[in-house]
C-alpha cells in the first residue's frame, strides 16, 4: 500500500530520497558522534571519580589512623590498665567518683579530635567511665556493647572497627556512630590466661567530614560511605545514615574496589567505590548518567536543531519543487484526463513561469492545445457533418418511403385508372359475351332437345331396310362413334358451364376492379348498419362460402355508424372470400368454420372475422396489405383485396384493421370502425 | 513522519538532562524509603546553643546538663554541651570558649569555674555576635563592667543564703562548745566566696561555735579527703565541717569513714544523688538543693530569648531548697 503511494508521487520521492541522502546519514553521524561523546565523558567520568574517591578513602584512613592513635595513646596509659585491673563493685562511693573523675580527666585529654563522638571504657563488671557530647551515662546499651565486645575479641584484630552500630550511650544524640575498640587484656605479654578485663571503645561519626567527603561540584552526583554490611555511615543529608542500602547494591561491593552501574527510580547511575582496609569501609561515588552525559545535551540540541532545520529545508524544498514541476505536470496529466473524458470540451493552456524543462514541456503543451483546438474544430465540423449526413439519410429515407407510397399511390392511381379503363373496355365485350352465351346455351340446349328425337330415330331408323336410309344412319352411328358424340355433348355442358364460370368470373374481376377505381374517385358516407351489411355480403357470397365453410354469427348490439356502405361491404366480402380461400385450402374434406363477431370497444365498432383456415405464416403476414400481393397461384386473385381494404377502412374511415393468424390454425381479421364516422 | 519522532525524543531527552540539580532525596538508594524521617535531629535546627559547666566529674553538672537538654527539645534548639576537665580545668573552659567563637555559636550559656579569668574570653565572645548567658557562679560584677561585659543575665540561687541554711541547720544542732571547719570551693569563683560568707555567718550566731579551719578544696572530692585529712591533723576534735559542695563533703565523709570519725556533722550544697544517700546513711546531716535542672533550663531559655532579641532580665534568683534526713524518708 505504501509502496504504492510513494511510487505515484514524485514529491514523496524526493522527500524520501532528501531524508536518505541528507536527513539520515546527518542522524546517524551525530547519533554515533553523541554515543562517541557519550563514552569519552562516561570514561573521563570514571576515572576522574575513581580517583577522587580512591583519594578520599586514603583521608578516611588517615582519620582512622588518628584515631588508632588516640586508642593507642589511652591504652597505654597505666591508671586505665590499673583502674580496670582493681574493677570491683564493692568500691565505696568516693572510690567511685574519685575513680570517675581519675579516668574522666584522662579521657578528657583525648576526646578534642574531630568526629569523636565519646570514648567509652567498660570494666569488666561494666562500670563505665565515659567522655562524650553528654554528661549522661544513665542509659546504656548494655547487649550491643557485648556484641562488639564479642565482635572485637573474634576479630583477633589490635583494633577492631566496627561497623555503623547504634550510640550505646541512648542519650547520646548521635545516634549512628562506627567504633574503634579495643579489647584490653589482663596481660600483654603473658600468652596464656590472657583474659579481657576491659574495653576501650572509641565512637566516631564521619559525618562531621560532611564538607570533605560531599563530593566536588563537578558532577551532580554525591558520595556516600557504607559499611561492611551496606549501612550508610555516612550520607549529606542526615535521615540516610544508618539505612541500609537497597537490594540493588547487594553483594555488588566486591574487592577492594570497582565500579558498577545500578538502576535507582529508573534512572542508571555510575557507582565507583573503594574500600578502606580497616574495616570494609567503602566511599563511595553515585553519580546519574544523566549528569555525565550533560555536557552531549548541547551536541544533542544542536543536532536535533540541524536535524530540524534540515527537515525544514527538506519540507520546504519538497513544497517548491512540488509547486514547480509537480504542480504543471499535474495540470498536464489532468488536462489529458479530461481530454479523454471530455474529447470535445477544449482545455486551458498552461501559465508556467518555469524557464527549465517544464517550462519546456508547457510551452509544447500548449501548442499541443492548440493542435488540439484545431482538431476539436475538425472534429466538431465533422460532427456537423455527421450530423447533416444523418439527417440527409432520414431525410433521404423518409423521402424514398414518401416516394415509394407516392409511387404506389401513383402506381394505385394508376392501376385504378388503368382497372377503370379495363374495366370499362372490357365490360362492354363482357355484356355481349355473357349475354351471347347466354342464348348460346340456351341454343345449345334446343340443339340437344332435337338431337335428342333425333336419336331416338336413330335406332328405330336403323331398323329400316331402306338401304340408302340404313347407309346414312350407319354413317350417322359411325360419326356419331367416331366424334365420341356423348361425349362432346356431355362435354358441351361443361364447356357452356366453364366458359360462363369464367365469364363470371371476369365479371366478378372487372367489378372489383371498378370498385377499385371507384375508390378513389368517390366516397359516399351515410347510416350504415354493420350487421346488416354482414347479412347482406353473406348472401351474396352464399354461393361461394357454403361449399367449404359453415358460418357462425355473434352478432352484437352495435349502434349504426356514419360509413359508404358500398364500401364496408366491398371489405366484408373480401374478407369473407379470403377466409373461405382459407378454409378451402386447410380443410378439404370437412366444412370449415367462419366466425363473424361485432360488438361495441371503446368507441369503436368492433368486427371480428375469424377462420380455421390454413393461417398466414409472420413471414407473409406483414405484406398482405400490400397491393397486387398474394399468395395464390397465378390467375387466382388480383392481391388488391387487402389493399383496398386496408385503404377503405383505415384512410376513408379513420379506423383500424388488423390481423391475427397462426399458421395451420386460422386466422382472425378485426375491422374497428369508429362509432362517431367521419363524413 | 520518523523524523519528527526522533526530533521530539531528543528534546525529551534534552529536558532530562538539564533540570535536576544535586542531591536526589528519595532516589532508590536504601531498602525501605518509607523510614526516612529526619529522625537525626542533629543538623537541622535553628539555633546553636552551647553549654559550658565546669567540669564533667561532678554529678551536679549531669543534672544541669538536663534541665538544659529540656529546654533543646522544647525549644527545638541544637545545644553543645562542653565541660572542663576538672574543677579547676579553667585555661581549658577558656579554650573551649574560643573553639565555640570559631564555631559561630549563637549563645553561650556558662557555669565559669572562675569568676574573673573567663571575663576576657567572654566579653570576646560577646563581641563576636554570642549571646552570653551566666549560671551557677557569678562573673566578676566589677572586672566585667571594667571590660564592657555587659548585658549577660545571671541565674542561680542565692549561694550564701543556700550555704547559710545548710550551716545553720548544723549549727543549730550544736549546744556544747564545738570546734568547727569549713571547706572551701575555688576562691576565685564568687560562688565559693559567697558560700563561705553564709556559711560563716550561720556559724557567727552560734556562741558555742569556733571555726578553727576554713580551707578550699576546690570542689574536688580527693582533694577534700586530702584537705580534711591534714585539717584533723592540727584539730583531731572537729566535730561539725561545712563543705561548699557534695563532692567535697564526699571526700570528707570517706576521710571520717577511713579514720572512724563518728558523730561528725557534715553539711554539703548540690544535692547529688550520693550525698542524699549518705544522708540516709546518716554520713551526712544536710544539703542544698539549688535545682541544677531549673538553671540549665532556664539558662537555655535566656538564651535564646537573647539571641531573638527578647528582654531578659539580668538577675534570677532560684530559690533553695533544703535537704535532711526527715525530706528524704
Amino acid at each position: 500500500m505504501l509502496k504504492k503511494y510513494i511510487s505515484k508521487s514524485i514529491t514523496v520521492k524526493f522527500v524520501i530520497y532528501m531524508l536518505i541522502i541528507g536527513l539520515i546519514p546527518l542522524l546517524v553521524f551525530g547519533v554515533l558522534a553523541i554515543m562517541g561523546f557519550n563514552d569519552i565523558l562516561r570514561d573521563e567520568a570514571e576515572r576522574f571519580n575513581s580517583e577522587v574517591v580512591k583519594e578520599k578513602k586514603v583521608y578516611l584512613e588517615h582519620l582512622m589512623d588518628d584515631v588508632e592513635s588516640v586508642i593507642v595513646n589511652i591504652s597505654g596509659i597505666e591508671e586505665i590498665k590499673d583502674t580496670l585491673s582493681q574493677d570491683s563493685l564493692n568500691d565505696s562511693v568516693f572510690q567511685k567518683l574519685t575513680t570517675q573523675a581519675k579516668i574522666g580527666y584522662i579521657l578528657s585529654g583525648y576526646i578534642n579530635l574531630k568526629g569523636l563522638v565519646s570514648i567509652d571504657l567498660f570494666s569488666e563488671s561494666n562500670m563505665h567511665y565515659y567522655v562524650g557530647e553528654t554528661l549522661n551515662t544513665n542509659r546504656i546499651n548494655i547487649e550491643l556493647k557485648d556484641k562488639i565486645l564479642q565482635e572485637a575479641i573474634d576479630s583477633k584484630r589490635n583494633i577492631y572497627w566496627s561497623g555503623l552500630e547504634e550510640n550505646i550511650n541512648l542519650n547520646s544524640k548521635s545516634h549512628y556512630v562506627i567504633n574503634a575498640v579495643k579489647v584490653i587484656y589482663s596481660s600483654e605479654y603473658k600468652t596464656s590466661n590472657v583474659k579481657p578485663i576491659g574495653v576501650l571503645i572509641v565512637s566516631y561519626n564521619i559525618n562531621v567530614f560532611n564538607d570533605y567527603l560531599e563530593n566536588l561540584k563537578n558532577y551532580d552526583g554525591y558520595n556516600i560511605v557504607i559499611d561492611k554490611e551496606n549501612n550508610i555511615v555516612y550520607h549529606s543529608e542526615r535521615a540516610y545514615i544508618g539505612k541500609k542500602l537497597s537490594d540493588k547494591f547487594n553483594n555488588k561491593f566486591t574487592g577492594e574496589n570497582g565500579k558498577f552501574v545500578v538502576n535507582m527510580n529508573d534512572e542508571k547511575h555510575l557507582i565507583i567505590f573503594e574500600k578502606t582496609a580497616k574495616n570494609g569501609l567503602a566511599i563511595v561515588s553515585i553519580i546519574p548518567f544523566k549528569t555525565i552525559y550533560k555536557e552531549s545535551t548541547y551536541i544533542t540540541i544542536f543536532l536535533s536543531v540541524i536535524l530540524l532545520i534540515a527537515l525544514a529545508m527538506i519540507i520546504i524544498f519538497a513544497f517548491i519543487m512540488s509547486k514547480s514541476i509537480v504542480d504543471p505536470i499535474k495540470m498536464i496529466t489532468s488536462t489529458f484526463k479530461s481530454l479523454q473524458e471530455n474529447p470535445n470540451i477544449l482545455p486551458k493552456k498552461l501559465e508556467l513561469k518555469n524557464t527549465d524543462e517544464i517550462g519546456q514541456l508547457g510551452t509544447l503543451f500548449n501548442s499541443f492545445i492548440d493542435a488540439i483546438e484545431d482538431i476539436s474544430v475538425q472534429k466538431a465540423l465533422e460532427r456537423k457533418l455527421n450530423e447533416r449526413n444523418e439527417e440527409l439519410q432520414s431525410a433521404l429515407v423518409q423521402l424514398t418511403q414518401t416516394q415509394g407510397q407516392l409511387v404506389q399511390q401513383e402506381k394505385l392511381a394508376g392501376i385504378g385508372q388503368l382497372a377503370a379503363g379495363v374495366a370499362h373496355e372490357i365490360n362492354n365485350p363482357l355484356g355481349f359475351i355473357s349475354c351471347n352465351m347466354e342464348t348460346l346455351s340456351e341454343y345449345i340446349d334446343k340443339y340437344y332437345d332435337i338431337m335428342k328425337i333425333y336419336l331416338a330415330l336413330d335406332t328405330t331408323l336403323y331398323e329400316t331396310d331402306d338401304n340408302v336410309s340404313k347407309s346414312i344412319i350407319g354413317e350417322a352411328i359411325r360419326k356419331r362413334k367416331e366424334i365420341d358424340f356423348h361425349y362432346i355433348m356431355e362435354d358441351t355442358k361443361d364447356i357452356f358451364k366453364d366458359t360462363n364460370e369464367g365469364i363470371q368470373r371476369i365479371s366478378k374481376i372487372v367489378t372489383s376492379m371498378k370498385i377499385f377505381s371507384r375508390v378513389n374517385q368517390s366516397d359516399e358516407h351515410s347510416e350504415y348498419d354493420l350487421n346488416e351489411g354482414i347479412d347482406t355480403t353473406i348472401i351474396v357470397a352464399n354461393n361461394e362460402i357454403k361449399y367449404f365453410a359453415e358460418v357462425k354469427y355473434n352478432l352484437g348490439k352495435i349502434p349504426k355508424l356514419y360509413a359508404d356502405g358500398g364500401q364496408i361491404n366491398q371489405v366484408l366480402l373480401n374478407m369473407l372470400i379470403n377466409a373461405v380461400h382459407a378454409v378451402k385450402d386447410n380443410h378439404i374434406s370437412e366444412l370449415g368454420l367462419i366466425t363473424v363477431t361485432t360488438y361495441v370497444e371503446d368507441g369503436y365498432i368492433v368486427c371480428e372475422i375469424e377462420d380455421n383456415g390454413k393461417g398466414i405464416p409472420p413471414e407473409v403476414i406483414d405484406k398482405i396489405f400490400d397491393p397486387f400481393f398474394t399468395t395464390k397461384p397465378i390467375g387466382q386473385g388480383t392481391g388488391l383485396g387487402l389493399g383496398i381494404a386496408y385503404d377503405i377502412i383505415v384512410n376513408k374511415h379513420k379506423g383500424m384493421i388488423d390481423v391475427e393468424s397462426a399458421v395451420g390454425i386460422g386466422t382472425k381479421f378485426i375491422i374497428k370502425l369508429p362509432v362517431t364516422g367521419e363524413k | 513522519m520518523r523524523k519528527i519522532l526522533i526530533f521530539i525524543m531528543c528534546i525529551v531527552f534534552t529536558g532530562l538532562f538539564i533540570g535536576c540539580g544535586s542531591k536526589p532525596s528519595n532516589d532508590g538508594l536504601i531498602q525501605d524509603e518509607s523510614t526516612l524521617n529526619n529522625k537525626d535531629t542533629s543538623e537541622n535546627k535553628s539555633y546553636n546553643v552551647a553549654l559550658i559547666m565546669k567540669t564533667l566529674t561532678n554529678p551536679f553538672f549531669v543534672k544541669m546538663e538536663e534541665g538544659a537538654r529540656r529546654a533543646e527539645k522544647e525549644l527545638g534548639i541544637n545545644l553543645i554541651v562542653k565541660t572542663g576537665a576538672k574543677e579547676t580545668s579553667i585555661e581549658q573552659q577558656i579554650g573551649i570558649v574560643e573553639e565555640l567563637i570559631e564555631q559561630n555559636v549563637d549563645a553561650i550559656v556558662i557555669a565559669p569555674g572562675s569568676s574573673t579569668e573567663l571575663v576576657q574570653v567572654l566579653k570576646k565572645a560577646q563581641d563576636a555576635g554570642v549571646k552570653i548567658v551566666n549560671i551557677d557562679n557569678r562573673l566578676d560584677v566589677e572586672l566585667s563592667k571594667k571590660v564592657g561585659l555587659v548585658n549577660v543575665p545571671f541565674i542561680s540561687v542565692k549561694n550564701d543564703e543556700g550555704a547559710y541554711l545548710s550551716a545553720k541547720y548544723i549549727s543549730d544542732m550544736i549546744k556544747t562548745p564545738t570546734k568547727v571547719a569549713i571547706i572551701e570551693g575555688m576562691r576565685e569563683a564568687n560562688n565559693a566566696k559567697q558560700r563561705k560568707k553564709g556559711a560563716e555567718k550561720a556559724f557567727s550566731e552560734n556562741k558555742n561555735i569556733n571555726v578553727v579551719a576554713s580551707e578550699t578544696a576546690n570542689w574536688k572530692i580527693d582533694e577534700a579527703y586530702d584537705v580534711v585529712s591534714s585539717i584533723y591533723k592540727n584539730n583531731s576534735d572537729v566535730k561539725a565541717i561545712f563543705c561548699a559542695n557534695d563532692m567535697m563533703a564526699l571526700g570528707v565523709i570517706e576521710y571520717l569513714g577511713d579514720n572512724n570519725k563518728e558523730d561528725v556533722l557534715v553539711a554539703g550544697f548540690d544535692n547529688l544523688d550520693d550525698a542524699r544517700e549518705a544522708i540516709l546513711d546518716g554520713a551526712m546531716t544536710v544539703t542544698i538543693d539549688q535545682q541544677a535542672d531549673v538553671q540549665g533550663y532556664t539558662g537555655v531559655m535566656q538564651a535564646i530569648d537573647l539571641i531573638e532579641g527578647k528582654n531578659v532580665s539580668l538577675e534570677t534568683f532560684i530559690p533553695v531548697k533544703v535537704v535532711t534526713k526527715k525530706d528524704l524518708e
